[in-house]
């Protein structure tokens, strides 16, 4: 079902090299808090930069940070400096100044590459006090400011039809990848969390109106109902939640389905959060993106807590997960800090357990991470 | 040079008078507020004491009184309750000691708020976040928006919002009007000690270094909340500075430190155990100039004109806010006023925050001041003592 989607994907290298070649500018971006409709209506190709997360590029960004620093945000700078294909053909990079992380990420961007890097300032304490006008009014200064340097960087205005255009396109997108998020709650679903997981990394990479169309390609063939009848899946039903997870991180996936249980939900950023929440198409679209970019359900970075437990809680209601496992990238303050928070509030309102996780991109923790899996599992199923 | 008698390995320079007595107000600084009885906020330790006061409440810096390994025994250095809490056990050991000193307290801490500081160091916002929630006390965060030079006017503007909004909220909850006046006179107060630290600064750029590194940090340190009594604080830093002057004039040097030293110029986070600054002076160093707390004392705060517009730029070009490169332009020149012969800067394991400007920092001084430039790390678990070589074969190094 999503093998054309997975050859673009592998092919798209090629696809932007040619597009590049043909006069196409190509911006990366880090952090969902950047509203990549901007870079479409720009006329720009948006890419998310949340792949290429290898041991060899973490290690390649201890040249420039620390080993005590996020693998991930240490990953951003190793690719760029071992020459990943879709870090060379970046014309531009846009960084949120999110956590401690983003914000060096774009210090050593500035310093050592030498492409122009426009950093958004996001105010961490906005959705938990929305009458702060001022975290409003700060946030559309800066996306006004994101405008100007892609018109510039582009040579195209951004007008507000061709913004509209952009918006509804980015709302039917994340439209239907809801639809698929919602086919993972269904007991015996036709769609694994695996493919929705390549799915979402696909929608950060490959060209955006082909992503829709596959996608609602996929929604369409779901709906149709399987000629054999589905047998009762009774694998252990499992959420996911936690730090940003790379499209090649999938240590934990891997081991949780080994362990005969299956991810039903997640709760992450490069999951089911970047997908929730449309920019509304009434009033000035400038206003829509920052609503909605800014009170989408917040990164912990954000002091908004209560917003994201509800969010988490809500999905494993909805999903009927039996445990969640609680995925910290090590060196990641800010979820690590709130598992405790996590924990005790799924206990008490779904009386369902979690396990944290803390690893980083290499094999070194294989073996215990492992054992703590099939440990929780196996509590979970009483055996 | 004495030993401490709390802790037998630190040494303190037992001539300088008046510091002792500052010592003892830092040894005392709990038991002062338990005693107050007044409302007690925890605050971050480069949050501005001002705003604090201004609201009639007392400030305390949670970091360098809970965090500080001073703090009594071994026992103090324990990070349990703070990884009960659910902070990583590789987070920054001065976040975890804190946290878990602070936790460990429960009830019968003097603490009657939180005031997080969002925006300029994510550990500490989330661990000022996990205390509130555990002891049942009230957060309030105020954010600073990131630095960049084009966006001032509406940074700037939003501190000021922030500013106005943190008054009338934790204003309300202290039932503390605040007014205007009442800001302006704490910032008056806070900036005669900001001229009192300067003058000492000033004397480290003498020939015969009149103070040692331990002192000359912790004047500052403890200076990060007035050591909750300004008046007291003000007045031993003034006879601290006549007595360092009085060296000053004599060419004394400090004792224990050598002659002819090798001037190095501290940058960044300190360690928590306070030996440090004795190793550098055992091994033919001299401090001249240090950054940790610079930034609450690097200039002082406009009294005149639009006070919160004017307060409000202060804070938003706070050196440590800068993104490395910026901040590395801008302490330049308090470092080359400071005619040091090296820099050294301080990392803390598991900061993801200042310690991540480290090869920025390192880059940019070596290029424009010149001299030689090393960087040392502090973690949880090492005795300060292990960086003993190190100090040493660099100062041997720039001698």
């Amino acid at each position: 079902m999503i093998n054309p989607l997975m050859k673009m994907l592998r092919d798209r290298p090629e696809s932007l090299r040619l597009s590049k070649e043909s006069g196409s500018k190509i911006v990366g971006y880090f952090c969902a808090y950047i509203p990549e409709e901007l870079i479409t209506a720009a006329g720009m190709i948006p890419l998310r930069l949340v792949s290429g997360t290898s041991p060899e590029a973490m290690h390649a960004g201890e040249q420039y940070l620390q080993s005590y620093t996020c693998p991930y945000i240490r990953t951003c700078i190793g690719n760029k400096a071992t020459r990943n294909p879709y870090y060379e053909m970046l014309d531009a990079v846009c960084v949120a100044c999110t956590c401690d992380g983003m914000k060096k990420l774009q210090e050593y961007w500035k310093k050592y590459f030498n492409i122009p890097v426009f950093t958004v300032g996001v105010p961490q304490t906005s959705n938990r006090f929305r009458t702060r006008k001022q975290a409003i009014d700060y946030f559309r200064e800066e996306l006004d400011d994101l405008k100007k340097n892609l018109e510039k960087l582009s040579g195209t205005k951004i007008t507000n039809k061709r913004l509209r255009e952009a918006v509804r396109t980015h709302n039917l997108i994340r439209g239907r990848m809801r639809r698929l998020y919602d086919y993972l709650k269904e007991e015996s679903s036709s769609i694994s969390w695996r493919d929705v997981f390549q799915i979402s990394h696909a929608g950060f990479l490959v060209d955006r109106p082909e992503f829709l169309k596959e996608t609602t390609r996929i929604v369409g063939e779901l709906k149709t109902p399987p000629r054999v009848e589905k047998k009762t899946d009774t694998r252990t039903r499992i959420m996911l939640y936690g730090s940003v997870m790379a499209l090649e991180d999938t240590k934990v996936l891997d081991l949780v389905e080994r362990a005969r249980a299956k991810i039903v939900a997640d709760a992450l950023c490069t999951g089911s959060r970047f997908w929730r929440k449309d920019v509304s198409l009434d009033g000035p679209l400038m206003e829509g993106l920052v609503e909605r970019y800014l009170h989408n359900t917040p990164c912990p970075n954000m002091t908004d807590t209560a917003m994201r437990l509800n969010y988490v809680i809500a999905g494993a209601r909805g999903s009927h997960a039996q445990g969640m496992i609680y995925y910290s990238l090590k060196s990641c303050d800010t979820f690590r800090s709130e598992v405790k928070i996590f924990k005790e509030a799924l206990k008490k309102e779904l009386n369902i357990p979690t396990l944290l996780i803390e690893t980083e991109y290499s094999p070194a923790d294989i073996g215990t991470t492992r054992t703590k899996i099939e440990a929780f599992l196996e509590m979970l199923r009483g055996v | 040079m004495t030993k401490s008698a709390q802790l037998t390995e630190v040494l303190l320079d037992r001539r300088l008078a008046s510091f002792n007595r500052l010592w003892q107000m830092f040894m005392e600084s709990e038991s002062r507020i338990q005693r107050s009885g007044g409302k007690v906020v925890a605050k971050w330790r480069l949050f501005p004491p001002e705003i604090i006061y201004a609201l009639g409440a007392t400030p305390y810096d949670l970091l360098l009184h809970e965090g500080m390994t001073k703090t009594t025994t071994k026992d103090a250095r324990t990070t349990a309750y703070a990884i009960e809490a659910g902070l990583s056990a590789d987070s920054c050991i001065w976040n975890l000691t804190a946290t878990s000193n602070t936790l460990s307290k429960g009830n019968l801490t003097p603490l009657n708020m939180f005031v997080a500081t969002a925006g300029q160091c994510d550990i500490s916002s989330k661990t000022w976040q996990l205390m509130s929630r555990d002891m049942h006390k009230p957060i309030y965060s105020m954010e600073i928006p990131i630095y960049d030079a084009a966006s001032e006017k509406r940074a700037t503007s939003f501190i000021k919002e922030e500013l106005t909004s943190l008054f009338e909220r934790v204003g309300r909850r202290f039932g503390h009007k605040y007014s205007e006046r009442n800001l302006r006179e704490e910032i008056k107060r806070g900036n005669e000690i900001r001229k009192l630290l300067l003058d000492l600064t000033g004397s480290l750029t003498h020939d015969h270094v009149p103070m040692t590194g331990l002192e000359y940090f912790l004047t500052h340190a403890t200076a990060g909340d007035y050591l909750q009594e300004p008046e007291a604080l003000t007045a031993i830093l003034t006879e601290i500075r006549n007595e360092v002057m009085k060296r000053t004039e004599q060419s004394k040097a400090a004792p224990g430190i050598t002659n002819d030293p090798t001037r190095l110029y501290y940058v960044g986070m300190a360690p928590q155990d306070l030996r440090f600054w004795n190793i550098i002076e055992d091994s033919g160093g001299a401090i001249v100039g240090c950054d940790t707390y610079l930034p609450l004392f690097h200039s002082p705060i406009p009294e005149n004109g639009s006070l919160l517009k004017e307060f409000a730029g202060w804070i938003w070009k706070m050196p440590h806010h800068m993104p490395s490169l910026d901040r590395a332009k801008s302490l330049i020149p308090y470092i080359k006023q400071q005619k040091p012969d090296a820099v050294i800067i301080g990392n803390v394991i598991g900061c993801r925050n200042l310690s991540s400007s480290d090869r920025i920092l390192k880059e940019t001084f070596r290029e424009e001041l010149g001299i030689p430039v090393t960087s040392i790390e502090f973690g949880s678990s090492e005795d300060v003592t292990l960086l003993e070589p190190h100090i040493k074969a660099f100062i041997e190094m720039c001698k």
